[in-house]
This record gives structure tokens, sequence and C-alpha cells, in this order.
């Protein structure tokens, strides 16, 4: 009987730990104040203006709801009608990233009695899961208005709604839609095998389907198409069960990095898409010059692929090949599975080309596939001896976060080694040493990485990380996943700006370069053209709600560039530059409070 | 000697005969219908069961695949947890027992839950109801079609066996059979719409244009008829191979049978033999089959639904089996198995009706 079963019997399966409290909303003063001010006259799709207010209310919404922002936040003003004030007990990167850039916000027309109560609750100090903030949030689910009242140029409404297709339509008075010339965005329902059809047939501009090495390869062969192959700032890396013998020696894990041929498994799982890692810092690439000094990047082993160092390796730790198998110290075949993903299809096929490098290097390993369902689990409970899972999840701006991923609990559990009781994860030592020999944690190391607003400070804490990972591996980092979106360059949409703009080098999922050239007009209708911009992404085709702060909020189900359309940001961040840069916002000013 | 009764006598006894007869009918008529009920309401009691405790037993649980999703996105994981939180409100209060029992409560009520993760909060019920319409009307149609070309099919094959025609036939639908239904929809999208273009796109997705409005209109009707003849004839095309296989073999084996010589002998045309005595015989076992299938329509069909963009219940149950929403797993599985219990009654039926001999079984017994 697995985990979940167990908990659902006991009626234990809640959400996971740290994701919020009753007693949500800071606690002690106020260390730190984020002050954003925004762009005058932007007016909602009803006609009201955008005030500091519609956050404020968005903020107390959240409050109500359960948003983990609150454990930092005390309060959340409006200054005056642009200016609004984030005061809280803690600062780092990703905090900044959650006011800046990530939560949006629903009109005061439409939900200001719901911001008003929700408000009184706050300051009356309820706990948030108290019965009035419950009465709140089902007086917030039984709302349904037949429009969502948006901001940004394009607005979603009742009737352009349909299980194929949606149309957004022009909010004349919302962000930038003066210079953006497109009159309508239609938005196609669709899957990679329900957007290819359209794609090859010019009804697409944009799509951010995953499409296969045999799709680009017809996307290829249309003149009409270009594909943007941009950072996805993710990819996997080979991890090892450090319960098990021999995957908890460093030189092991060591010897299997010289022994795979990263470029080889990065081509064969994703073609022209797939860039093997360099640096083995154990985050992206791209970020690695931003992060890590000369010194630092000089310093790290690359790992290129060595058998005579890999066999130095292992025969050091007592292992010995007999005729084309390599035995360990106890005289037993190196024999293990490499657990993989079937539905991340580049995973299953990094898995298998590995386990063949391995196997023509002596090794005997297969590969057995899992249904991504089973992550989680297999994950927590490192139900796997060897398993190709993600080595980078890098969300701009900051590499704490791939660290976080496999270092510690991460999403799903994947490394608790101090757990006294249940599994331990990966069981990778949490206490490690550094280049210069001291002792530190590797939790409070990731914490300490991330505080505050000092960033020479965290870049130090950064590149320790960096060192402990490449010499420790306890992942081993395979290759980055570049995106393969489309583009029509011919059929409706022109101004495109060229690939070799910095604006690529933004994360597709998080900072879409498309949404940013759209929204600030780069990207013009083609002459003659009837002015609409098309894109296709999976949306919530039937029993949504145009409410945006609830669980089927057909908005909510939207991925960037439509999301951005309706409720562009703040900001956003700029790879290329390190910083954010102004969109809704005009700018932000971080203070100390002394 | 026994004295014969007279004609009053004769028509008394009739009568009588006739009464009994069919006080007998109703008997086992209550009989019957008392043990179909009993049989449906213990089989569907079974299949409730086992679905509540084997979608728990599912690995991953419904928050892990919400944040692992949210995660895929780019979100970090501080962001992704505040947004299950949020949105999801999921908590699965009470022990396992107090929650069989609250859903078996609910459900005789009429109640199948809210939607966990799909659509939180949506009650299920008319989640399904609203797709069942299109869901029973196209793989009800295409399932109806595909059986009845099919036993035509096969029993021309079978009538005909060892001819040009017969390889033909058998040949052509084992090939198609062959093929997986997935491979013809996607091949049947790209070559009729765009290498093709034979057939516009927009035909080939949904079930109806966005710009006419649903309802008993002319271009709605005209717009779904348009909408649903490439996905129909798939549909009937990759279902027919097995309707006609069946069908051959069932009515080889009756070619040679006694009966069937004997209408040959009694001077019959080819085509009544064919028709009313190897056909009728042969169809039998394949009723059942096809009363069962039909039961399955209200789950649809993935295929069609995914490849064309129409939102049925196929797609809802693939989408609540791939993010674990227990509700709808649980609800699209119970309707299903009612309705496949209501096919099968309604096919004991017709083979009662087709076939006089368990007719008369029943009676005897």
């Amino acid at each position: 009987m697995n985990k979940v079963l167990m908990s659902v019997m006991t009626g234990a399966l809640t959400l996971a730990a740290g994701t919020s409290s009753p007693a949500l909303a800071a606690t002690g003063p106020a260390k730190y104040s984020v002050t954003v001010t925004l762009n005058k006259n932007i007016k909602w799709s009803d006609g009201t203006p955008l005030t500091a207010q519609d956050f404020v209310g968005g903020y107390d919404m959240i409050w109500a709801q359960g948003y983990g922002i609150w454990n930092q936040l005390t309060d959340v003003r409006a200054k005056d009608s642009q200016t609004i004030e984030f005061l809280l007990t803690d600062f780092s990167p990703t905090i900044l990233r959650q006011l800046v850039r990530s939560n949006q916000t629903g009109s005061w027309s439409q939900y200001g009695p719901l911001y008003t109560q929700a408000r009184k609750l706050r300051l009356d100090g309820a706990k948030t899961d108290s019965a009035e903030v419950k009465t709140l949030l089902n007086d917030l689910e039984k709302y349904k208005p037949n429009t969502t009242v948006s901001y940004g140029p394009y607005y979603l409404t009742a009737g352009k709604v349909n299980p194929t297709q949606l149309e957004l339509v022009k909010n004349l008075g919302g962000f930038n839609a003066s210079k953006i010339g497109f009159d309508r965005v239609v938005v196609y329902y669709g899957e990679t095998q329900q957007v290819l059809p359209l794609l090859l047939s010019g009804q697409i501009d944009y799509s951010v389907a995953a499409f296969t090495p045999t799709d680009v390869k017809a996307i290829e062969r249309n003149p009409d198409l270009n594909l943007i192959r941009s950072p996805l700032s993710v990819g996997p890396a080979l991890w090892f069960n450090q319960n098990l013998k021999p995957f908890d020696r460093k030189e092991f894990r060591q010897a299997v990095a010289y022994v795979i041929n990263r470029q080889d498994t990065a081509q064969i799982a994703l073609g022209t898409a797939g860039k093997p890692i360099k640096y083995m810092a154990g985050f992206s690439d791209l970020l690695v010059p931003g992060w890590l000094n000369a010194a630092t990047r000089n310093g790290l082993n690359e790992y290129k692929t060595d058998a005579t160092k890999a066999a130095a390796l292992l025969t050091g730790i007592g292992f010995k090949k007999q005729g084309n198998t390599w035995v360990d110290n106890t005289g037993k075949p190196v024999k293990f599975e490499i657990t993989a993903p079937a539905d991340f299809v580049d995973f299953l096929a990094a898995a298998q080309a590995v386990s063949q490098q391995l196997n023509s290097f002596g090794f005997q390993t297969t590969v057995r596939s899992i249904s991504a369902q089973e992550r989680p689990t297999t994950i927590d409970q490192a139900r796997y001896q060897a398993l190709m899972d993600f080595g980078l999840i890098s969300t701009p701006s900051h590499p704490s976060t791939s660290y976080g991923y496999y270092m510690t609990e991460g999403f799903f559990g994947s490394n608790k080694p101090d757990a006294t009781s249940g599994s331990k994860g990966m069981n990778w030592p949490l206490t490690q040493k550094t280049k210069a020999g001291a002792t530190v944690n590797i939790r409070a190391l990731i914490q300490q990485s991330l505080a505050g607003d000092d960033l020479a400070a965290q870049k130090t804490r950064v590149q320790t990380l960096a060192q402990i990972f490449n010499d420790q591996l306890p992942v081993i980092p395979i290759f980055e996943r570049y995106t393969t979106d489309p583009i029509n360059t011919k059929a409706r949409v022109t101004g495109w700006l060229p690939f070799t703009n910095a604006v690529y080098k933004n994360n597709q999922g998080s900072d879409n370069y498309v949404a940013i050239q759209f929204l600030n007009g780069t990207l013009k209708p083609i002459a003659g053209s009837d002015k609409s911009f098309r894109t296709a992404l999976p949306y919530q085709q039937q029993d949504y709600s145009f409410n945006f702060f609830t669980g089927n909020s057909l908005q909510q189900t939207f991925s960037s560039p439509v999301y951005h359309m309706s409720f562009p940001p703040l900001m956003w961040y700029s790879e290329a530059q390190q910083k954010y840069i102004p969109a809704v916002a005009q700018k932000y000013t971080v203070t100390e409070l002394k | 000697m026994t004295q014969l009764p007279n004609t009053a006598e004769q028509s008394l006894l009739t009568e009588s005969y006739l009464k009994a007869a069919r006080r007998r009918s109703r008997v086992i008529l209550l009989r019957q219908t008392f043990s179909i009920l009993l049989r449906m309401t213990l089989m569907l009691w079974l299949v409730a069961t086992i679905t509540f405790i084997v979608v728990r037993a599912l690995p991953g649980n419904p928050v892990d695949l919400y944040i692992q999703d949210l995660a895929a996105s780019g979100m970090s994981p501080e962001e992704a947890r505040s947004k299950a939180s949020a949105v999801l409100r999921y908590n699965v209060e009470g022990s396992f027992l107090e929650q069989y029992v609250q859903y078996f409560r609910n459900v005789l009520r009429g109640d199948l839950g809210v939607s966990s993760i799909l659509s939180p909060n949506s009650p299920v019920l008319p989640m399904i109801v609203s797709r069942l319409p299109w869901t029973i009307l196209s793989v009800g149609i295409a399932l109806t079609l595909s059986f009845l070309i099919g036993v035509r099919l096969g029993l021309i094959a079978a009538t005909r066996r060892h001819t040009w025609m017969d390889h033909l036939i058998s040949n052509t639908w084992a090939a198609i059979d062959s093929v997986p239904a997935v491979l013809l929809a996607v091949l049947s999208v790209l070559l009729l719409g765009v290498v093709w273009k034979v057939v516009p796109l927009e035909l080939m997705r949904g079930a109806y244009s966005p710009d006419v409005m649903p309802g008993f209109n002319w271009a709605f009707v005209k717009s779904a008829a348009l909408h649903y003849i490439v996905p129909g004839s798939v549909y009937t095309l990759t279902s027919l191979g097995g309707w006609v296989l069946a069908m051959r073999s069932n009515a080889m084996s009756a070619v040679s049978d006694d009966y069937v010589h004997v209408a040959r002998a009694r001077g019959l045309s080819e085509e009544r033999i064919r028709d009313a005595y190897i056909g009728k015989n042969a169809i039998l076992p394949l009723v059942t089959g096809f009363a069962i299938a039909l039961g399955f329509t209200v789950s649809g069909s993935v295929l069609i639904e995914k490849v064309f963009v129409t939102p049925g219940v196929g797609q809802l149950l693939a989408d609540a089996i791939a993010r674990r929403d227990y509700p709808i797993m649980q609800g699209i599985v119970l309707i299903t198995t009612f309705a496949v219990l209501i096919a099968t009654a309604v096919a004991d039926a017709m083979y009662t009706w087709l076939d006089p001999r368990i007719r008369l079984g029943d009676e005897a017994s």
C-alpha cells in the first residue's frame, strides 16, 4: 500500500508542509520596505483606472487564500494612487520576484467588496483557517462574473470562448494598447499534436508547444516558419540513491561523470534543442558567468569524457575490471538500474543513452521507465538506484532553486538525510567541507545564498555551493533544454527581433521573449493581414470561471504570452541585463528599515 | 377408454392452460427482473468500492502532481506551493472508512462530489452530464455504423468464402484493424487538412464551428454534421475490422449447419438463406458484445476527443487520471458501469427475443 493511500486512510493527506499556516502573516517588525511605482494612465477593461489600491486589495485576497508570500509580508499599503508599499520581515531575490514580477491582481471594480472584507479580517488578526475567512473564500467561489476585467491590452469575456478556440478582445485603455497594432488575439486550444497541423498550415504565429525532433524537422522545412532556440533553464541529471553502495562514494559518482558523453546524450535525447552542460556548477551554464567569478569558474572540473580518469578513480576505491566487466571491492559486478519518467521523452532517451555508455565502459545497467505521476513518490521514498530527473530548476533570477531542488527537500523530498523517521530521500550528507576546509551545512548555505539584498554576499555563497557541487556531484547534470518555439514570419506578424537579441536569453516560461516583444509594440501586423495574432495553448475548455482568483479560473490556465496579454507583470526580468525592466510599473526601490 | 373433452371443455382447458402459462411467464419475468436488479445493484456497489480504493492506490497524489505541473511552467517551489494551497483548498478529511461511507451516502443522493483538481470545487455530475450528449452521439453513431456495416461485410465474406470477395474483405479489414486508431486519426488530420488540403482544418477541430450557437437550429446541426464526418469516419473505420472478422468467423460455422442444408433443399433463395438463416444465427454472439460496447460509449473515445479537440467524457476521464482527480474518476467509472449494466440487461432481453431457444429454456426450467 503506498504512502498516499495510507495518508488518505489516516486522514493525513493535506498540502505539503510549509505551504500555508493558519496564522499566516509575518510576525515581528518589518525590516524591509519595497515600494513599486505604477505607470499612469493604464485602465482596466471596464474603464476604471489601475491604481495601487487594486494591488493592495489583491494582496489582501491572497492573504485569505493562504499564499506563502504572507509569511514575509507584514502589510501592503497604497502610499498614493500609483505607489504600492510592501513591508517585509525578510528579503531575498525570490521574494522580490514575487512582488514585482509574479503576483498580478483582479480589479477593485469587480472584487472591491471582497477585498474590503479580507483587509478587515487581516487587520483584525483573523486566522486564515477561521470561519470568517472560510466564509469569505466561499463568497469568492460563488462570484461568477461573465468577464475577466483586465489591465492588459486584451481581456477575456463570455461569448468569445469556445472549446476549440477563444478570442481576447482589445482593451483600448490597457497597458501599451495604443502601441500594439493587433485588433484581437486568437488562441487555439491544443497540445502538440493538435497544434502541429495548425502551425504547418500557417494558422499560428507563435507556439510554446513541446515539439518532438521529428516535428522540428517538419517545421524547419516550412519556409514561413522559424524556430526560437532559447533556454528553458531545465534539464536532466543522473541522481544516485546514496543509501546504497557504491553510490555514496563521490569517487564513484565522479567516475560515472567521466564516462558519460554529455554531448552525445544531449544530441540523442533532444537533437539541437539539447545543450550539454559545460561547467558542472549545479545550475544553468547561462547563469554561471553572472554568479561565479573567473577564478571559481576556472577551478571547476568540467568532467570531459575520459575513460582513463574514470578507471583510475574506480581503481582508487578498490574496483577492478575483470574482462569487460567492472567489479566492486567485494568482487560483485557493478550493476544497477536507471529509473526514468517515460512521459519526459528526452529524459528516457537520455537514460537509455547513458545506460549504453556505462555498459560499454563495463558496468551492467538497465533502464526502467515510470510514469510522471510516480515521480514525486519515487523521489520522496528514494525508490530508485539511479534516477534521471531534473538537475536544473533555474527560476530566474537565482541559481539556488536548482540547489534546493536536489540538495535539500526540493518539491518532493529529494534529499533529507537528517530525517528522524521515514525516508531520507537521496541521503546525500548535508554537512560538507568547503574547498578551504570549513564545515558547512548545505541547507543553511542555500538559505544564506538567498538572504537579503547583498548580491556580493550571495555570490560568495553560491560560489561555495558550486565548488562543493562540482567536487561531490550529488547529481550529474547532462544537458540543458532549449526551446524550439516556432514563429510564423510571413502570415500576419512582422517585426520579430533577430535571434541574436538579448531578449532571447530569457526563460520561455518565466519572462517570455515573445510576450515582451508583443507587449512593447515591437511586433506589428503585416500590412493587409486581418490584424490578429494567433497562438495556441491547452486552456481549460469547460467548467471554467471568469473569476480571476478561483481554482477553476480560465485565466489561470493560460501560460505566457497569453496570460500576460491580459495581466502583464509589474516588471520583467532580463537575464541578459540581470535586472528587472519596467512594464506596468516604472520602478521599484528596496529600503532596509532601521 | 379415455373420453376426449368436448369443444367447450377444450376451450376451457386451453384458456386455463394459457392463464397458467401467462402466470408462469409473469413469475419468470418478475424473477428475472428481480435477479437483474439485484445483480446490477451488487455490481454497482462492487465496482464503486473497487474504484474508490484503486484510484487512491494509484501512484502520485493530486497536490504533488499539481505542483509538478506548476514547476514545469518555471515556477519556484515557493510559488508553486503557494498557488497549490490557494487554488486547490484540497484537504481530505476523515478516515478512509468515513470517506467511504460519506461517498456512498452522497452517491445515493445523486451527488458525485466536486472536482478537486481539474476544475476545483465544480460539481462532478454536471461536468460529466454536459459532455455526455456529444460523446454518446459521436461514439454511438460510429459504433452502430461500424457494427451494421461490419456484420454485413462479414456475412458476405463468409457466404462467398475463398472467392476474391472474401479475400478482399477479410484482408482489407484485417489490415485496417491492425493500424492504431490514433495513427489513423493523426494521419487523417495531417493528410486531409495540411498536405492535400481537401478538408479545412476547422472541420477537424471541435464538434461545431465557433461562430454557431449550440441548439436546435439548422446552422448548428449542419456544422455539427460537417465536423463529424472525419472523426466519425476514423472511429467507424478503426472499429469496423473487429466486427467484420468476428461475423465472418461466426457465419463460416453456421454455413455448414444442418438447417442451412435443409433450407437450401427446400429451395429457398441464397439471399434468404444468407440473411434469415446464416446471418440471424451468426449475429447472436455479437449482440452482447455490441450492447456492452454501446454501454461503454458513455466513457467516450479518448482518441476522437483528443485528436479532434472535442471535449467529451473520454478526454475528461483521461485528464482526471493524469491529474488524479479522484471524484471525477469515480464518477465516470460509476456512470459507465451503470450504462454497461443497463446495456447488458438490454442485450439479455434482445438475446431472448432473437433466440427462441433461450426463452423456451427458461420456461422449461
